[in-house]
C-alpha cells in the first residue's frame, strides 16, 4: 500500500491528474465498482470481460449474470486484451502489478512481468495475427512490448519524450504501426515501438486521452484531448484538425461506429457525446449524469453494432445511438 | 467489614466447566471498589474452550483492525480514495460505517488503540466529506435514515468507550438539537405535528424537492431494482434511473414524480433517529430528549392506530397520512420498495428499544411486532414453506418471502414476551426440521441462550476466525485503483465482525441495522484500569437470557494474576442487579452460594488467578435512568 500512496503523491506533485470521478456502489455490474476496461470475444458475443474495482469479471451470458469475478480479486485490471486467433489467450494490465496472463479463458492467471520495470499498466493493444506480440503502456514507464506472449518484455521508449501514455491503437492493417496518446501529443511508430516520433506541428503539447482509428480507413486517427476537444487526422496522423465546433467537455474515452464509420462516440465526464459528421460536430448520446466513461467498446459483431461504456454505470450498452441505454446486470427483485 | 462466603460444592450449571482445584469462595465486601459491592472468586476453572476462543478473537480484531486502518487510511485520518467525489445526496455512510466494529470492539474489551484509530478516522473522515459537499457542520448535509443508520452506528460505541470525551459529547449535542428543533439552520422537526419535515433530512435541514443531482451516482445503482413508480408516462423500466438522452429524459422524469410524491414529509425510516436522540441523552441525561423520544414515536403509534394497526409510510407536511400519494403505501423505502414492510419494521425496532431504553416501558415493542404480525397474517404455504408478504400497493399485498426471524429474535431478548419467542422457535423448528440444523445465526443465538444449542459458541468463533483470515486476504493483497473504486470500499475487507462477540459476552444482538445501538444484558469494566470493558485476560460468555434472570460464564484465563470484573445490568446501567449467586467450578456436587444481594447496577467481581464461575444474576429490568457514564462515577 506504501507504494500506492507515493504513487498518489506523486501524481499529485507533478500535477498531471485531476480526480473527478464518481462511484457507487454497482449491485449488478462486474466488480462491485467503475468498469475500467472492456474486452469482448472476437466470435462470441455472449462472452465479455470488465476490468473492474474487484478483479477481472468475465460473463457469458452477455451481460446477463453477475458478471462473476474471474481472478485477479485485488487488484484493478485497467486493460484488458483477448487473441484474435485464441479467445482463451488473455492479457490484463493492472493499476499496480503490472501484467497477468491467462490461457483458459480468465479460469487461472500468471504474472508475466519479466521486464517490466514500470508496472503501472494504463492500455495495452495485441497483434491482430500473432498474439504473442502485445504493447503495453504505463501511466510514466512509456511502452513495453512482448514478443513471446509476455515471457519477457523490452521497454520501447525510443524517440518517446513522454512516458506517460494514456492510450494505444494499432493500425490493423499494417500491425507495426501504432500510434500512442501522451500527456503532450501523440507519437508514432511503424517499426513495431523500435522508434517513436512526434511531429511538432502535429498534435504535441495536448493532453490526448484517447486514440481511435476509422475501422476502413487507417489513415482516418481521431484523437480525444483534454481540453481541447477531438480532432481528425486524415492522414496518419501527420496533420490534424479540430472540429468545427469542438467538444470542450473532459475526453476520456472514444469509439468509431464500424458500422458506420462517420459516426464517432466520445466518452466524458459530462456523458457520451456522438459526432455523425466524423467529429465536427457533437450533440448528446445520454449519460448526461456520468461522471466518468473509462471505455466505449463496439461490438461490430452484432447488428446494429452494440456500443459498450465502461464507467461509473458498471457495463452499459446502446443500439440506439445513446437514445437507450441498457444494464447489463440482472435486476434485483 | 469483610463477609466472606465458602461456596458449597454443588452441582453446575453447564457442563464444560471443569473443575480442577483449589477451593470455591466468595467475599463481599461492601466498601469495595468505588463504591462496588465485591464478591471474589477463586475458584478454579480450567480455561473452557470459548474463553480461549473469545480471547484470542479479541486479540486478532485488535490486530487485523490495526492492519485494515493501515491499509486503507492516510496519515491525516483520510480514507485513500479519490481527490474529488461528487456524490449528490449520496454520503460518507459507508466510510463511517466501514468502522463501526472499532469503537465498539474497545467498549467490550478491545485495544484502547483501536478506539484511539477510530476517533482519528473519524476526524479523517468527516474533512474528507466536508470537502467533497456531503458533510456540513459535521453531520451530512442531506441524505435519509436508512443511510445515516449505517453511518452512526460507529457514533454510538464512543460514548461507552469516553463518556466524558467533550468533542465527542458536544457533538452528540449538536447532531440531536438538528432533530429536536434547537438548530435553526436544521429545521428538521415540526413540534406541531410531531414529525420529521422531510426523508431527506440532515444538517442543512429537510431537502423537500429532488433534483436529479441529488440522485447522482446514486441512480447507476438504483438499474437494478424495481421502480418506484409505474404510472409516469414514458417511464417504462429501472433503465430510466441512466436514460436522460435530451429526447429521451426519463431519469428527469422518474426524479420529479418521487419529488412531487415523495420528498416532502415524514416515513417509518426516519424512527432510527431516535437512536440519535438517546445517544444524547446518553451523555447528558437530560430528560428533553426523552419526551422528544415519547413524542416521535407516539406520533408513529397514533397514525398506526389511525390505519387500522398497519404502519403508513408516509405523512404529509399537514399531518395527513397521503397527502401526496393518497394511500397509506408509496412511501420512500416504505411498503411499495423492494424491501417493503421489512423496512418498515427495523426501524421501529430501533425506535422501540431506543423509546424502551429512555422510558423504561415495554409497550413500544408493540409497534414492530404488530406490523410483524400484519404480514404474517397475509402469509401462506408455498411449497411447504410459510411465506409472507412484505409489500403492498393498489394491487394488495404481494411479494412473498420467507419471515426473517431476525425482528422475533430482537424482541425477545429484551422484552421476554412468550409469543416473540413461539415465533422464534417456530421458524427453529423448521430449520431442524428442513435442514437438520438451525441455519439463521439469529435463531441459533437464541437456542443457544435459552440452554437448546450448547455448542453455538465455538461453531460461531469458528466461523469468525475464518471471516477475518478472508478480509486479511484481502487486506495484504490489495493492489487496486483507489479511483475505481466506489464509497462502499472500505466495508468489503472490513475485518472487525463484533456479532458473535457481541452475543456472546454481553448477551446482545449485532448492531449493523437501521441506526441500532447496542442493547444487551451486561456490559462489563476493568476495575484495575477503569476502561470500558473486559479485563486482560478474563473471558464472559452469556449462557442463559431469561426475563429477570440471566447466567454468565465467566473466566480469567491468566494463571498468574488476579483481575477485576466489574459486571453491570444492561448496556447502560439500565438494569438493576437485584442479586447475583456464583455456581463454582469445585466440583460435580458442589450447590450455588446462597444469593448476594447486590441491588445496584453494577459490582465488582474479583477473579483469582485461574478463577472462573458460573454466575446468575437476578434483574429488575429497565428500572434505571440509562447512562454511557462508568458505573463507579454514578
Amino acid at each position: 500500500m506504501e507504494a500506492l500512496k507515493m504513487r498518489i503523491l506523486a501524481k499529485i506533485s507533478i500535477g498531471i491528474l485531476c480526480f473527478y470521478n464518481i462511484g457507487q456502489a454497482q449491485m449488478g455490474s462486474p466488480g462491485n465498482g467503475e468498469t475500467q476496461a472492456i474486452a469482448l470475444h472476437p466470435n462470441d458475443p455472449m462472452i465479455m470481460y470488465a476490468g473492474a474495482a474487484k478483479g477481472l469479471c468475465k460473463t457469458v451470458k452477455g451481460g446477463k449474470d453477475d458478471w462473476p469475478t474471474f481472478g485477479l480479486d485485488t487488484y484493478s485490471p485497467r486493460a484488458v486484451v483477448v487473441s484474435q486467433t485464441n479467445p482463451d489467450l488473455l492479457y490484463a494490465g493492472t493499476h499496480e502489478v503490472g501484467i497477468y496472463r491467462s490461457k483458459d479463458g480468465a479460469r487461472t492467471w500468471e504474472e508475466v512481468n519479466n521486464g517490466i520495470s514500470y508496472p503501472e499498466i494504463r492500455t495495452m493493444v495485441i497483434h491482430p495475427k500473432n498474439d504473442q506480440v502485445v504493447y503495453a503502456g504505463t501511466d510514466g514507464g512509456g511502452v513495453f512490448k512482448t514478443q513471446d506472449g509476455g515471457l519477457s518484455w523490452a521497454e520501447m521508449n525510443h524517440g518517446l519524450f513522454d512516458k506517460v501514455i494514456r492510450t494505444m491503437v494499432m493500425d490493423p492493417r499494417s500491425p507495426d504501426t501504432l500510434y500512442a496518446g501522451t500527456w503532450h501529443g501523440v507519437y508514432k511508430t511503424s517499426d513495431g515501438g523500435e522508434n517513436w516520433s512526434a511531429d511538432p506541428e502535429g498534435l504535441y503539447d495536448v493532453d490526448v486521452r484517447t486514440l481511435s482509428l476509422d475501422p476502413t480507413n487507417s489513415n482516418i486517427i481521431y484523437a480525444g484531448t483534454q481540453p481541447r476537444g477531438v480532432f481528425r487526422s486524415e492522414d496518419a496522423g501527420q496533420t490534424w484538425t479540430a472540429g468545427a465546433r469542438p467538444l470542450m467537455e473532459n475526453i476520456e474515452s472514444m469509439a468509431v461506429d464500424p458500422a458506420n464509420p462517420t459516426h464517432v462516440y466520445v466518452g466524458t465526464r459530462a456523458g457520451v457525446f456522438i459526432s455523425t459528421d466524423k467529429a465536427d460536430t457533437f450533440k448528446s448520446a445520454g449519460l448526461r449524469w456520468s461522471n466518468m466513461a473509462w471505455t466505449l467498446v463496439f461490438d461490430p459483431k452484432t447488428n446494429p453494432s452494440t456500443l459498450y461504456y465502461g464507467g461509473v454505470g458498471g457495463v452499459l450498452k446502446t443500439t440506439t445511438q445513446g437514445y437507450q441505454w441498457e444494464v447489463t446486470g440482472p435486476i434485483r427483485q | 467489614m469483610k463477609m466472606v462466603i465458602i461456596l458449597a460444592l454443588g452441582s453446575l450449571i453447564l457442563p464444560p466447566s471443569t473443575p480442577i482445584y483449589g477451593q470455591a469462595a466468595a467475599v463481599v465486601d461492601d466498601s469495595g471498589f468505588a463504591g462496588l459491592q465485591v464478591i471474589r472468586c477463586d475458584a478454579q476453572l480450567e480455561p473452557p474452550a470459548w474463553a480461549l476462543y473469545e480471547r484470542q478473537m479479541i486479540d486478532t480484531l485488535n490486530r487485523a483492525g490495526i492492519e485494515f486502518y493501515d491499509t486503507y487510511v492516510q496519515a491525516d485520518g483520510s480514507l485513500e480514495w479519490k481527490e474529488r467525489y461528487e456524490g449528490g445526496m449520496n454520503s460518507s455512510d459507508d466510510a463511517y460505517e466501514a468502522f463501526r466494529g472499532y469503537s465498539l470492539l474497545t467498549a467490550l474489551g478491545g485495544s484502547e488503540e483501536i478506539d484511539r484509530r477510530h476517533r482519528l478516522v473519524w476526524e479523517g473522515i468527516t474533512k474528507q466529506f466536508t470537502r467533497y459537499g456531503q458533510i456540513y457542520r459535521e453531520f451530512d448535509s442531506n441524505w435519509d435514515w436508512m443511510h445515516h443508520g449505517e453511518g452512526y452506528i460507529s457514533l454510538y460505541p464512543m460514548g461507552m468507550v469516553e463518556p466524558e470525551d467533550a468533542l465527542f459529547r458536544d457533538r452528540s449535542v449538536r447532531f440531536a438539537a438538528m432533530y429536536i428543533g434547537e438548530d435553526p439552520e436544521a429545521p428538521n422537526w415540526d413540534p406541531e405535528h410531531k414529525i420529521i419535515r422531510s426523508v431527506m433530512n440532515g444538517s442543512r435541514g429537510p431537502k423537500m424537492e429532488w433534483v436529479k443531482r441529488d440522485w447522482i451516482p446514486t441512480n447507476a445503482n438504483l438499474t437494478y431494482y424495481p421502480l418506484p413508480y409505474f404510472d409516469i408516462p414514458g417511464v417504462l423500466g429501472s433503465t430510466a434511473w441512466i436514460n436522460d438522452h435530451p429526447d429521451n429524459d426519463q431519469f428527469g422524469k422518474l426524479v420529479k414524480a418521487m419529488s412531487d410524491r415523495m420528498a416532502k414529509g415524514d416515513v417509518p425510516i426516519n424512527l432510527a433517529a431516535t437512536a440519535l436522540i438517546a445517544n444524547a441523552y446518553l451523555y447528558t441525561g437530560d430528560d428533553k430528549y426523552v419526551q422528544w423520544v415519547k413524542d416521535y414515536v407516539g406520533t408513529w403509534e397514533k397514525v398506526t392506530k389511525q390505519n387500522g394497526g398497519i404502519t403508513p409510510d408516509n405523512i404529509g407536511l399537514s399531518g395527513k397520512v397521503g397527502e401526496y400519494t393518497g394511500h397509506w403505501w408509496g412511501g420512500y423505502y416504505g411498503w411499495v420498495w423492494p424491501r417493503g414492510g421489512t423496512d418498515v419494521v427495523l426501524a421501529e425496532l430501533t425506535s422501540a428499544k431506543v423509546a424502551t431504553l429512555l422510558t423504561g416501558d415495554k409497550r413500544y415493542s408493540e409497534l414492530p411486532r404488530s406490523q410483524m404480525a400484519v404480514m404474517r397474517e397475509q402469509g401462506k404455504l408455498e411449497n411447504g414453506k410459510y411465506v409472507m408478504p412484505i409489500r403492498h400497493d393498489e394491487r394488495g399485498w404481494y411479494h412473498y418471502s420467507a419471515e426473517i426471524a431476525y425482528p422475533y429474535v430482537n424482541l425477545w431478548y429484551l422484552y421476554h414476551n412468550e409469543d416473540d419467542w413461539n415465533q422464534i422457535e417456530r421458524l427453529a423448528e423448521a430449520d431442524l426440521k428442513r435442514d437438520g440444523q438451525i441455519g439463521d445465526s439469529d435463531l441459533a443465538w437464541a437456542y443457544f441462550v435459552r440452554g437448546r444449542n450448547p455448542d453455538f459458541p465455538i461453531k460461531a468463533f469458528q466461523s469468525d476466525f475464518k471471516f477475518v483470515a478472508e478480509k486479511l486476504n484481502i487486506i495484504r493483497n490489495e493492489r487496486g485503483d483507489p479511483e475505481s473504486w466506489v464509497d462502499n470500499k472500505w466495508i468489503i475487507p472490513d475485518p472487525i465482525r463484533m456479532d458473535n462477540l457481541v452475543r456472546l459476552t454481553v448477551g446482545g444482538m449485532p448492531i449493523h441495522k437501521r441506526g441500532e445501538m447496542l442493547h444487551a444484558q451486561v456490559r462489563y469494566f476493568d476495575g484495575e484500569n477503569k476502561r470500558s470493558g473486559l479485563p486482560p485476560d478474563v473471558a464472559t460468555l452469556v449462557s442463559r437470557i431469561e426475563e429477570d434472570w440471566i447466567q454468565i460464564e465467566v473466566s480469567n484465563v491468566n494463571q498468574f494474576e488476579s483481575r477485576k470484573l466489574i459486571i453491570q445490568g444492561g448496556t447502560y446501567g439500565e438494569h438493576q442487579i437485584e442479586s447475583v449467586t456464583i455456581h463454582s467450578a469445585e466440583s460435580s456436587e458442589a450447590v450455588p452460594s446462597p444469593p448476594t444481594r447486590i441491588d445496584a447496577r453494577a459490582f465488582t467481581m474479583e477473579l483469582g488467578p485461574g478463577a472462573g464461575a458460573t454466575v446468575q444474576l437476578k434483574l429488575r429490568r429497565y428500572e434505571n435512568k440509562p447512562s454511557y457514564q462508568f458505573p463507579w462515577k454514578l
